[in-house]
């Protein structure tokens, strides 16, 4: 069985211990760094990749959204998860645009926690059904909603969801488990968390594009 | 007071008819110079003159029963109404190379010199050639001394022919002053004709396209009348039978009354029903009478026709300088000074024209009515345009006040929106703030007090502690997404409750069978009501997750028809021991439960035995939103 590495950037100090013993208790994932705030977490990036990287958003000194889109860039391969209390749909959409793959309930137990990490690195990604709905709604073609996606972005920044992606994503939105959508869609485990990894990269990508509109429409780029 | 008032109302009349008054004497006086300036001088005139009253049929020179007579010979003074035809008779005193200048002859005139005739007017039975109102030029060539001139003069109208001065004279000497009179008399008219027609289509045009106008209407209809009774004046070729010109030019000025009448009516406001259709009523009567009269009695038709209808006209046309002199009095208006001047010209000239057909004033210089048109139509085409402009001046002047108000009133809308937006705002914060306190009361605020009391009086019990604030967690969490606007249908909220109950669930080995099936109705649930629901699935959750020893939690919805309403129901069900409905125990907060679905109009139908208990939350959607 393969280990892990884990970075984790929390300021709280009780809920980082809380997550450094869980993890470290696994025989398979161990901690490798640790950061309070935002600045320590990109001098934690520069000491080199890392597996899976933890990381809550509410940082003392800036955005934990900033220190995902550094690490997206900086190391491609390292799986980043953003801690939340909530789990509310705002954050973690915000995160997954950043270039997050996934979220970590701060409260989890210990199995939820371990489970969730190696999950991700096995290629699957949690996800809420509101965030489903949530990025249902996003990719909801123009004709259904007119204005719903910005008409300017070129074909190829626009990626579109598949019929698939779509059930698997409608699914979700209605409470089901992976397994229980493998055995619906008469698919395995395996298809479904890639399609669910396959959604959250268009969304990234779409949020990019929406992003290139809008500076467009603003001017800001010619 | 009394005295005074007249006082000042014959002052005003003195002073608003003054104006009027002396245009009209000036201008009258001023033709009457005009018209003399064209007569030439006496020297021309043809005399010594004999006249032969008897022959009244043969078409040549009678050689008996001549008489002495002078020109203007009118033959009113002959004294017999049946005279048809009078023969005039001159000898030429010198040689000269001739012509015959003859201002006025009513109506067919034929010229012999010697025994050769040299000019005849033709005289068709069924067509008038109504010449009698032009000065009639007839070059006669080289005259010897003791040559004969002999003049027939043929009428239409018995007893009303005439033969006015004639002129006998070298063409050079005679031309200036028949050219002059032909200018004035004939080409004038015909201008004037002309722009009556023009003004009266103009005006006709201005009611066409504004029907509620109808100033503009009689205005045009009064105008366009007056043309037509101008054509006979000046048009010798009618085209309409001999015994109905005269009907023609005395109908033309029955109805020129008419109108004005009507038109005045128009233009001071007034609208007297009755007295109008009267007024039609006589125009059209006696236009039928005089109609058959023509025809049955020809030779008396002019006399008696000039006689009462011209008079009853007349008298008629009385009424509308009453109408204008009382609003000359009564209005200080320069409009219907003007109106009150273009009037009294009118019924003067048109006064005159009547005293000379029936009472003998010297008619030589033929009618003056139509001088008095120029007048007439400058004044009223000048009060209809001032009328039009000020019309479309209103019009704008209102559209700039409408245009006023509208900005005005959109301000005041706008700032009432506003106002109104602002309000609804602060209701819906002061709302929401209510229902998110009373959801805390609720939820979390009561685990947390418990919580407290658990911590001081058994501080030893952690997993008690744990327990409740993991419960607090999840309320808080169930609160946050009742505010997610994805969370709005019943599926999204089943999927979100299980998502959050899961973890917890998974820790003792129970699991879901999750059988939610797509609802037929697409239903939005507002934040509070996601809230109760939430609460209710959740206490049922924590129910047979801490008392029922099962090992599967079945959610299914469905939907069902009750007496036609659709119903969407909510079952949770486990595998587990049961509990006694009748005495259920502390803590399954099933009393909570029923209160939180009466508070949303849902019911709560629980059943158990043995095999597990069932949880139904039926809801009706219609109840739901009102």
């Amino acid at each position: 069985m393969e280990n892990y590495t884990i970075a984790l950037v929390e300021d709280h100090l009780e809920t980082r211990q809380r997550l450094r013993r869980m993890i470290d208790a696994h025989d398979q994932l161990s901690v490798v760094g640790e950061a309070c705030n935002l600045a320590e977490g990109q001098d934690l990036l520069k000491t080199g990749p890392v597996d899976v990287l933890l990381v809550d958003i509410g940082l003392p000194d800036g955005s934990g959204i900033d220190l995902i889109c550094s690490a997206a860039k900086q190391a491609p391969n390292t799986e980043i998860m953003v801690v939340t209390v909530f789990g509310d749909e705002r954050n973690v959409i915000s995160a997954i645009e950043a270039g997050a793959s996934g979220y970590l309930l701060k409260d989890g137990s210990n199995d939820y926690i371990c489970d969730a990490i190696l999950q991700i690195m096995a290629g699957g990604s949690p996800i809420s059904p509101n965030i489903a709905r949530h990025i249902l709604t996003r990719f909801k073609q123009p004709s259904a909603e007119s204005e719903a996606i910005p008409p300017d972005i070129p074909e190829e920044e626009k990626p579109q969801l598949t019929p698939r992606e779509l059930d698997v994503l409608k699914l979700i939105s209605k409470g089901f488990r992976y397994e229980e959508i493998g055995d619906i869609l008469e698919i395995s485990y395996h298809t479904v968390t890639s399609h669910i990894k396959q959604i959250y990269r268009k969304l990234s990508v779409h949020s990019r594009g929406e992003a290139v509109f809008e500076a467009t429409r603003l001017g800001i780029v010619r | 007071m009394e005295s005074s008032s007249h006082t000042n109302l014959i002052r005003n009349l003195i002073y608003q008819l003054f104006i009027p008054i002396s245009v009209v004497i000036l201008l009258a006086t001023g033709l009457w110079q005009l018209q003399s300036s064209f007569d030439p001088p006496d020297k021309f005139k043809l005399s010594p003159l004999l006249h032969n009253t008897t022959d009244q049929g043969s078409a040549v020179i009678p050689t008996q029963s001549w008489g002495k007579t002078s020109l203007p010979n009118d033959w009113r003074s002959l004294g017999n109404p049946q005279q048809r035809v009078v023969w005039y008779q001159a000898k030429v005193d010198q040689l000269l190379e001739a012509v015959l200048y003859i201002p006025h002859v009513n109506s067919y005139l034929t010229v012999w010199v010697n025994d050769q005739v040299y000019a005849t007017d033709p005289y068709l039975p069924d067509r008038s050639h109504n010449q009698w109102n032009h000065p009639r030029w007839i070059p006669l060539g080289d005259l010897q001394q003791g040559d004969t001139l002999t003049l027939k003069v043929i009428t239409d109208q018995p007893g009303y022919g005439m033969l006015g001065t004639a002129y006998l004279g070298n063409q050079e000497e005679l031309a200036s002053y028949y050219q002059g009179w032909q200018r004035f008399h004939i080409t004038f008219l015909e201008y004037v004709s002309a722009a009556m027609l023009l003004t009266a289509l103009f005006m006709a045009f201005i009611w066409y396209f504004r029907r509620d106008e109808s100033v503009f209407g009689f205005a045009a209809a009064f105008l366009l009348v007056w043309f037509f009774h101008n054509l006979q004046l000046f048009v010798t070729e009618l085209p309409i039978p001999r015994a109905l010109v005269d009907w023609y030019a005395k109908l033309t000025l029955c109805w020129m009354v008419i109108f004005i009448i009507i038109f005045l009516h128009r233009l001071l406001g007034e609208k007297p029903k009755t007295f109008e259709k009267v007024l039609f009523a006589y125009g059209i009567g006696s236009s039928c009478l005089t109609f058959a009269l023509a025809f049955i009695i020809p030779d008396q038709f002019w006399l008696l026709t000039s006689r009462y209808w011209d008079s009853l006209t007349l008298i008629m046309g009385a009424y509308p300088t009453y109408l204008v002199v009382r609003a000359t009095i009564l209005r200080k208006d320069k409009t219907i000074m003007f109106t009150a001047m273009a009037g009294t010209l009118i019924v003067a000239f048109g006064g005159h024209d009547w005293l000379m057909v029936n009472m003998g004033l010297p008619r030589e210089k033929g009618y003056l009515i139509h001088y008095s048109a120029v007048v007439a139509m400058t004044v009223f085409g000048a009060i209809l345009l001032q009328r039009f402009v000020s019309a479309i001046n209103v019009a704008e002047q209102l559209n700039k006040t409408l245009e006023a108000r509208i900005a005005t009133a959109k301000d005041k809308i706008e700032r009432q929106f506003k106002e109104v937006q602002q309000l609804q705002k602060e209701q819906t914060l002061a709302e929401e703030r209510e229902r998110i306190m009373r959801d805390m009361h609720d939820g979390i605020g009561g685990h947390l007090v418990s919580c407290i009391s658990i911590v001081e009086s058994q501080p030893e019990n952690t997993e008690a502690i744990a327990d409740i604030l993991r419960t607090s967690l999840l309320d808080l969490r169930l609160m946050i997404d009742s505010f997610e606007p994805s969370s709005k249908d019943i599926l999204s909220m089943l999927a979100m409750l299980r998502d959050r109950t899961e973890q917890q669930l998974k820790l003792v080995n129970i699991n879901y069978d999750w059988q939610v099936r797509d609802l037929s109705t697409d239903i939005e649930l507002p934040p509070d009501m996601t809230l109760q629901i939430l609460r209710i699935l959740q206490e049922a959750i924590t129910n047979i997750l801490k008392h029922a020893q099962a090992s599967v939690i079945k959610v299914h919805t469905y939907e069902e028809q009750i007496q036609g309403k659709l119903i969407i129901a909510i079952e949770v069900s486990d595998n587990g021991i049961g509990f006694d409905q009748d005495k259920p125990r502390q803590g399954y907060g099933i009393t909570n439960m029923q209160k939180r679905a009466a508070r949303i109009n849902a019911s709560l139908e629980i059943d158990s035995s043995d095999r597990g208990s069932c949880f139904t939350l039926k809801l009706s959607p219609l109840e739901l939103l009102s």
